[in-house]
């Protein structure tokens, strides 16, 4: 790997090129960025202009149909087209002060063509009212002139059909082309034609004429017409006198409607020298649009350096790519032997041989080989845990299947048992109401007891005061044999010296019959001899009899002495029992007064039975719960031996599955 | 009653009847002899080689000696050389006798005075002795070099010390 790592050091970057792609770059953005700032001031400026050359016409358009009693705009939405107008035209100014400076001349031609025209506007803004009430007018005369028209036609037809003369049904018949004429004229003058005062005159004198003849057709009435005409004639007379009163009303606002017409025209002449204005605007402003491609030729020619540079920094890296893949493929050349080796190493790994050991080394599979010899090396720790686990497991589980088949015979034996106690109980019922039965007959026997135990105490008294004798005279005796072992010991010094005695008398004897026998031998005195012969045999029989004596007396000695020790030793035990006796007394006094408290125990005793003959029996029926629940319980633990032998199985099973996993000799224990 | 006199004398009598009878046997030795103790032997010795009997007071050993040689003691003012009989005899059973009852015996050798130390003098009485004929002794049979073997008038065997053997012997291991 660090061979590697080396040789990546080693590449150097072509820096010159890459810093000149930034800087061409760098350009590239910066110029078109500049071109598509201005390209946007310049559209927005275009935007506006083309808005206010559309509004122009709007307004123009709006103004025309504003005054036509059927068009579609009316004076408020002439007004917001002039807002528009007028908001753009503020935009305008100041959107930009470089640009409105630059363009100054133009915009200020622009503003003072809109000032005309807006004058213009304001004029019919302010005829707004009159408008309306034209409007009203016309909706009136739209609604009242068919009428008009069609009664004066029947009237018409009337006369025809009734056989009228002439001058009845020209009359009549002027009357139709009278009404066709007003409405006519009428609709000039709402509609502000040019020669509005010359149809208002017409309609007028129109009306003034047809009421006459209206008024001559009444007049005749008697002779021309029935009830039924001359009720026709009434109504059309009176429909007229509606129409006459519109026709006054919109005579009067003929003059008004002459200068509304007036300005539509000036509006319709001026909006083309204002249109012509925005465009000249517009014109410029496309021109500036122009100027603003020379910024993104720069940005295009620095892109081509940017592509050049970026061509160069390529072929520079495409150089080093290749010559950094011809060492990459050595490089692959020495790591596939590595890899291979190493695979060697480990084709035993999957036969799960975990003795392997991988060489590290510093290639790059050395690290690779490190790290499979650790993880080996953890999967032998972990197989061998494994292995000692399931070694461990499968003994524990033989354990358990022993104590478990063990506790399963303990169970049944439980099992048993407490049948034989459930049995035993019923015995210990029987025995109970005994106990009850003889309780009752135990408090006589206390009360018994608590008068021998008074007879005893007194007994125990008297025994004290002997002992008390018993161990004064035993006091007595000792000393005497004290004495007496003084004396002993006084005769056994005598003897002692009588022993010496009789020992030198028996060797003066021995002499003596030496001397004798030599004297014999020279003057043959032979009954010297004999007689001290026998008196050494006599010495020899008194030191035996003082020996003997001595040895009694020693024996005396020793025995009066073991008499003596025996004797303290017993006064000892007289006093040791004096005190018991003592200790006696007081315990038979608190006999007494237990065995007074003996028999009210016993008699409760009695009544104790009694409960306890109650909770035996339900003993017996809470012991024929646990045999029951014992009989479960022996179930359950051969169902448990069951499944011990199939985790034994289980164990067996896990310990083959490692079983093709080898480990060293030191870690693989024998089994 | 018969005084106590008249029982020695008695006893006297009875005591010559013994001896006639037993010199009617030409190997029968009629003496009184000195019976004494040696760990569990009883030996006899002939009395009239005994000089005196005495107590045992006090013994110095001397060192470098023979292990028969007891050691040096008082006598009547004058040095008395002991020899542990027990062991110039061969008895080595162990000494389990009383102090009160060891004695010296006093022989007279050509040169000087001589102690004989034994366990215990049980008596000095009258024996009527046959010679037993001993077979050819064992070399090491140490017993049998210092002593005669007789046979008493109840058929019991019995040792008597041979003094003679006895002073050659030590006059031989002191030189």
């Amino acid at each position: 790997m660090s061979t590697v790592y080396h040789n990546h050091s080693q590449s150097k970057l072509p820096w010159f090129p890459i810093i000149l792609l930034i800087v061409f770059i760098a350009c590239m953005v910066v110029a078109f960025e500049y071109a598509s700032i201005e390209n946007k001031k310049t559209q927005n400026y275009l935007t506006i202009l083309s808005e206010q050359s559309l509004l122009s016409q709007q307004i123009s358009a709006s103004t025309s149909q504003s005054l036509l009693l059927k068009g579609k705009h009316d004076v408020s939405t002439i007004q917001a087209l002039r807002d528009k107008f007028d908001k753009n035209l503020t935009m305008l100014q100041k959107i930009d002060a470089e640009i409105s400076l630059r363009y100054q001349v133009e915009i200020e031609q622009l503003v003072q063509k809109w000032g005309v025209y807006q004058q213009e506007i304001d004029t019919i803004l302010a005829g707004k009212k009159i408008i309306s009430s034209n409007q009203a007018y016309a909706k009136k005369m739209s609604r009242l002139i068919p009428s008009l028209h069609s009664k004066s036609e029947m009237i018409t037809q009337y006369m025809l059909d009734n056989n009228a003369n002439n001058k009845q049904i020209i009359l009549t018949s002027r009357q139709v082309m009278l009404i066709q004429r007003i409405d006519n004229n009428i609709n000039r003058v709402l509609n502000t034609h040019q020669n509005i005062s010359a149809a208002s005159d017409q309609f007028v004198q129109d009306a003034a004429e047809f009421s006459q003849v209206l008024a001559k057709l009444l007049k005749n009435e008697s002779k021309l017409l029935n009830t039924e005409q001359l009720q026709l004639v009434k109504e059309t007379r009176n429909l007229f006198k509606n129409v006459n009163k519109t026709i006054a009303m919109v005579s009067e606002l003929a003059p008004t409607l002459q200068k509304l017409s007036k300005a539509t025209f000036s509006i319709e002449t001026h909006s083309k020298m204002l249109l012509q204005a925005v465009r000249d605007v517009q014109e410029r402003f496309k021109l500036r649009e122009d100027h603003n491609s020379f910024y993104n030729i720069t940005a295009i020619v620095f892109g081509v350096l940017a592509l050049l540079m970026a061509m160069w920094l390529a072929y520079s890296l495409f150089k080093q790519a290749r010559q950094r893949l011809r060492s990459s493929h050595r490089l692959n050349d020495q790591q596939q032997q590595a890899i291979e080796k190493l695979l060697e190493e480990m084709s035993t790994l999957a036969e799960g041989d975990l003795t392997i050991k991988a060489t590290v080394s510093e290639n790059i599979t050395g690290a690779i080989a490190d790290s499979v010899n650790y993880a080996v090396e953890a999967l032998r720790v972990l197989v061998t845990k494994i292995n000692n686990t399931s070694r461990e497991l499968t003994h524990n589980a033989s354990k358990a299947d022993n104590t478990i088949q063990l506790l399963s015979s303990l169970s049944q034996q439980q099992n048993q048992k407490i049948t034989d106690s459930s049995q035993s109980i019923a015995v210990l019922i029987d025995s109970i109401k005994n106990v009850s039965k003889n309780a009752a007959s135990s408090a006589q026997v206390a009360e018994k007891s608590l008068a021998i135990s008074h007879t005893g105490a007194s007994t125990v008294r008297n025994t004290i005061a002997g002992m008390s004798t018993i161990r004064e005279q035993i006091q007595s005796t000792s000393k005497r044999i004290k004495r007496l072992s003084e004396s002993s010991q006084e005769i056994g010094n005598i003897v002692h010296l009588m022993s010496d005695i009789a020992e030198q008398t028996n060797i003066l004897a021995l002499n003596a019959a030496i001397q004798a026998s030599a004297a014999e031998s020279q003057n043959n005195s032979q009954n010297f001899s004999a007689l001290s012969d026998e008196v050494q045999q006599l010495s020899q029989d008194a030191s035996e009899a003082t020996r003997k004596i001595e040895v009694l007396v020693r024996a005396i000695l020793a025995d009066t002495e073991e008499a003596v020790a025996s004797m303290e030793v017993t006064t000892a035990h007289v006093v040791e029992g004096t005190h018991n006796a003592e200790v006696a007394k007081n315990s038979l006094n608190e006999i007494e007064n237990v065995s007074a408290q003996l028999a009210d125990l016993i008699e409760n005793i009695s009544s104790v039975s009694i409960d306890q003959f109650d909770s035996a029996e339900q003993i017996s029926e809470t012991i024929n719960v646990i045999q029951y629940i014992t009989q479960q319980t022996s179930d359950q633990v051969v169902e448990t031996t069951q499944y011990i032998g199939d985790l034994t199985k289980t164990t067996a099973e896990l310990r083959e599955s490692i079983y093709g996993f080898v480990l060293p000799q030191e870690e693989s224990q024998p089994e | 009653m018969m005084t106590p006199y008249k029982l020695l004398y008695g006893m006297s009598l009875l005591r010559d009847k013994k001896r006639l009878q037993s010199q009617e046997n030409e190997n029968s030795e009629d003496s009184s002899f000195l019976r004494i103790n040696i760990r569990d032997h009883a030996i006899l010795i002939r009395q009239s080689e005994i000089e005196e009997i005495i107590p045992v007071l006090h013994i110095t050993p001397i060192l470098g000696t023979k292990p028969w040689f007891k050691g040096l003691t008082s006598f009547r003012g004058n040095l008395l050389p002991l020899v542990d009989l027990a062991i110039l005899l061969g008895i080595n059973q162990p000494d389990n006798t009383t102090t009160t009852d060891v004695r010296i015996l006093v022989i007279q050798t050509p040169e000087n005075l001589l102690g004989l130390y034994i366990d215990k003098v049980e008596s000095i009485r009258h024996y009527w002795l046959k010679k037993v004929t001993q077979p050819q002794s064992e070399p090491n049979d140490v017993l049998a070099r210092y002593c005669h073997l007789y046979r008493m008038q109840n058929d019991h065997s019995i040792f008597v010390l041979n003094m003679q053997a006895i002073r050659r012997s030590i006059e031989l291991m002191s030189a």
